[in-house]
C-alpha cells in the first residue's frame, strides 16, 4: 500500500493558492494596483467622525490599507507574479550555470572550488554585494524593473553558483564510480552520451530537491535586502517623511517596508509576513516530501 | 620546508583577500544613472511610473576596477587615506571606527561563545540517544526560517508582553547608542550557529557513537558521562574547529541582519552609511574581515583549551 505523503500534500496545498494569486492576481484584485482609500467622514456612535488611511482590516479592505490608502490584499495580489515567477527563474538559471560547472568539474578536475569560499571572506554575507551594487541604482531607478532582477539574478548566480557546482561535482563523481558508468565509459561512451543517459537520469531528483531549497534560499536573501529597504525591481524613494517602497509589490519587499509596523498598526506587515512564512513553510514542505518520496522509490 | 609552504599559504590567501576587498568595495560605483551620454553600455528603457526620463541612461563603469584602487594608493602615499565626509562635515576613520567595531564585537564574541557552549553541549547529549523523528524535521525548518522573520516575530511577541507588562521588560529595539537592545539580538545572533551545530554536529557524533573504542568504553562498563566528556566531547570540539568558518560565516551574516533590524550602530550602519567613498568602504571592510580573523583565533584557542580540559579532568 501507497504510504500517505504529508509534508508533500501540505506544501502543495500550501502552495496552489500562491500560485494562482500570482496567474490570476490582477484579476482578483479588487482593487486597481494605484487605487488610494480616500479620506472620508462616517457615521458612527459617537458622531460624524474623520477616517483617515491607514484603516484596519474590514469588508471593504480585508487585509487593511497602508498609510498612503493602498489596499493590501490588492498589492498583495499584483506583487504575487513577481515572487512567484522572477524567483524560481533566477533560481533556474543560477542550478543551471552551477550543474554545468560541477559536471564539467567532476569530468576535468581543476583547481578546488572550496577555496573560493573559505577564509575570512565569508565574513561578508551575499546581502553586502547585493547591497553594494544594488543600493547606489535601485531607489528611484527610472527605467525596467527587470534590469534590477537581472541585475540581482547576476549576483546570486555569480556568488550561489560555487556551492551548488560543488555539490553536485560530488554527486557526479559518486556516480562515476558505479561499475554500469565505468563499463559504459570503457566501452567508448562519449561525455554527453554518458551525462545524458548514466548521468541526468540520477542526478535529477537531486536537482529538483536543489531547486526547490535554492529556491527558498533566494526568497530568503530578497527578504534581507527589503530589510535593507533595497527591493527587488526597485525601490521608490519619497523624502518628508522618508520612505522606501517596493515598485512592483514583491512579497519580501512588502515585508521589508512594513517592518516598522511590528508597533503599530500591524495589520499592514502581518498580510504580507504571513504570505511569505507560508510561501517558505510550502517550499520546505515541498522538498521535504519529494525527499521522502525519492527515498521510498529507493528503497522499493 | 612545511613552515615556509604554510608562510606562503597564508601570505597568499592575504593577498586574495586585500585583491578582492580592493574589488568589492568597487561595487557601489559599478553602475550609475543621471545624464544623458552615448557611453550606453545597457539598454535604456522608460517606464510610465518616471516621466521625463528618457533622458536618462544606465552606465556602466568597469573602468573603477582600476581607476578607484588607484586612487586608493594615491591617498595612502600622501596620508589621506583615513578621511572621510558625513554630509559635509569631514571625519577621520580612526577616531569612529573604533566605537562601530567595539558595538559590534560586544555581540559577536558572547554569541560566539553562547553558541559554541549549547551547540556542543546539545549535540553530544543527542549523540548516544535515540532523538524522535519530528526533532530533525524540526531543526531542518529552523535552518529554512530567515533570521529577519524570527526577529520579526520576536520583537512582536516582546512588545505585546511589554504592553502587557507596562514596562519594558526586554528592549525591542534600540533607541540610542547607551540604549542598546541586548538580550534578544544575542539570541538570535546565537540562535541559528547554535542550531546549525546541533543538525551538523549532532548527526556526525551520532556515527561516532557506535565506533569500535565508543562501544568498547561501554562496554568496559564507563559511565555516560564519562563517555561524554572524555570520548565524544573532544572529538565535538575537534570536529566544530574544523568548521569554525561556516560557524563564523552565519554569525557575521546574522550581525549585518540583527545590527539592522534592532537598530544597533555596530559595523553594520558603518559600513553602509557611506558606501560611495571608496577609501572609507575598503577600510571598513578591512576593519570586518580583521575583526573575522580576531574572532577566528580567539574562539579557537578557547577550543583548544576546552578539548585539553576535557581530555584531562575528570567527571
Amino acid at each position: 500500500m501507497k504510504k500517505f505523503n504529508f509534508p508533500l500534500t501540505l506544501g502543495l496545498i500550501l502552495l496552489l493558492p500562491i500560485l494562482v494569486a500570482a496567474v490570476a492576481g490582477p484579476f482578483l484584485a479588487p482593487y486597481p494596483a494605484d487605487h488610494t482609500e480616500s479620506v472620508r467622514y462616517e457615521e458612527t456612535s459617537e458622531g460624524r467622525v474623520i477616517v483617515a488611511p491607514p484603516s484596519p482590516p474590514s469588508p471593504d479592505y480585508l487585509l487593511g490599507t497602508n498609510k498612503k490608502g493602498h489596499d493590501m490584499l490588492t498589492l498583495l495580489l499584483y506583487g504575487a507574479r513577481w515572487t512567484v515567477f522572477t524567483i524560481p527563474v533566477l533560481t533556474f538559471f543560477k542550478l543551471l550555470l552551477g550543474a554545468a560547472w560541477g559536471i564539467r568539474r567532476a569530468f576535468r578536475p581543476s583547481n578546488p572550488l572550496a577555496t573560493l569560499s573559505a577564509g575570512p571572506m565569508n565574513a561578508l554575507p551575499l546581502v553586502v554585494f547585493l547591497y553594494f551594487i544594488l543600493a547606489p541604482v535601485s531607489n528611484n531607478f527610472p527605467f525596467s524593473p527587470m534590469i534590477l532582477v537581472f541585475l540581482f539574478g547576476a549576483v546570486i548566480t555569480i556568488f550561489g553558483t560555487p556551492a551548488i557546482a560543488l555539490s553536485l561535482e560530488a554527486a557526479t563523481r559518486e556516480q562515476m564510480g558505479q561499475e554500469y558508468f565505468m563499463a559504459a565509459q570503457a566501452a567508448g561512451a562519449s561525455g554527453p552520451y554518458l551525462i545524458r543517459h548514466h548521468l541526468i537520469p540520477f542526478l535529477k531528483e537531486r536537482l529538483v530537491i536543489l531547486f526547490v531549497t535554492e529556491t527558498t534560499l533566494t526568497l530568503n536573501t530578497l527578504g534581507q535586502m527589503g530589510i535593507f529597504s533595497v527591493f527587488l525591481g526597485g525601490t521608490i524613494e519619497t523624502f518628508d517623511p522618508r520612505t522606501f517602497n517596493s515598485r512592483v509589490h514583491e512579497w519580501a519587499g512588502l515585508v521589508g517596508q512594513s517592518r516598522f509596523n511590528i508597533f503599530s498598526d500591524q495589520w499592514i506587515l502581518l498580510g504580507p509576513l504571513t504570505a511569505y512564512i507560508v510561501t517558505v513553510l510550502g517550499l520546505f514542505l515541498l522538498s521535504e516530501g519529494l525527499q521522502q518520496r525519492y527515498s521510498r522509490t529507493y528503497r522499493r | 620546508m612545511n613552515h615556509k609552504k604554510n608562510l606562503f599559504r597564508i601570505l597568499a590567501v592575504a593577498l586574495t583577500v586585500i585583491i578582492l576587498t580592493l574589488a568589492i568595495a568597487v561595487l557601489p560605483s559599478l553602475f550609475s544613472f543621471g545624464r544623458p551620454s552615448l557611453r550606453m553600455y545597457f539598454v535604456h528603457y522608460d517606464t510610465p511610473e518616471f516621466k521625463g526620463s528618457e533622458l536618462y541612461r544606465l552606465h556602466f563603469h568597469p573602468e573603477n576596477f582600476f581607476r578607484k584602487p588607484l586612487a586608493y594608493f594615491r591617498k595612502m602615499g600622501n596620508g589621506t587615506f583615513f578621511d572621510y565626509y558625513e554630509g559635509k562635515t569631514p571625519r577621520n576613520f580612526l577616531d569612529n571606527a573604533p566605537r562601530h567595531l567595539l558595538i559590534s564585537l560586544h555581540y559577536l564574541l558572547p554569541s560566539g561563545i553562547i553558541s559554541l557552549f549549547w551547540g556542543v553541549l546539545l549535540s553530544i547529549r543527542g549523540a548516544d540517544r535515540k532523538s524522535p523523528p519530528w526533532t530533525f524535521g524540526i531543526l531542518s525548518f529552523t535552518a529554512v526560517v530567515p533570521d529577519f522573520i524570527l526577529i520579526l516575530v520576536l520583537q512582536y511577541l516582546f512588545f505585546l508582553i511589554n504592553s502587557m507588562a507596562g514596562g519594558e521588560l526586554v528592549r525591542v529595539s534600540s533607541l540610542s547608542m547607551d540604549h542598546r537592545a541586548l538580550i534578544l539580538p544575542l539570541f538570535v545572533m546565537s540562535c541559528y550557529p547554535t542550531l546549525y551545530l546541533a543538525r551538523t554536529l549532532g548527526s556526525r557524533l551520532k556515527i561516532m557513537a557506535s565506533e569500535p573504542y565508543i562501544l568498547y568504553a561501554r562496554a568496559k562498563g564507563l559511565s555516560r558521562n564519562h563517555i561524554r566528556v572524555h570520548h565524544l566531547g573532544p572529538a565535538a570540539v575537534k570536529l566544530v574547529r574544523g568548521d569554525l568558518n561556516k560557524l563564523l560565516s552565519l554569525l557575521f551574516m546574522n550581525l549585518f541582519i540583527t545590527e539592522r533590524m534592532f537598530n544597533i550602530k555596530g559595523l553594520t550602519a558603518f559600513l553602509f552609511s557611506n558606501i560611495r567613498q571608496y577609501a572609507f568602504t575598503v577600510n571598513t571592510l578591512f576593519l570586518v574581515l580583521t575583526l573575522y580573523v580576531a574572532l577566528f583565533c580567539l574562539l579557537y584557542v578557547l577550543l583548544s583549551a576546552a578539548s585539553r580540559i576535557m581530555e584531562r579532568v575528570g567527571p
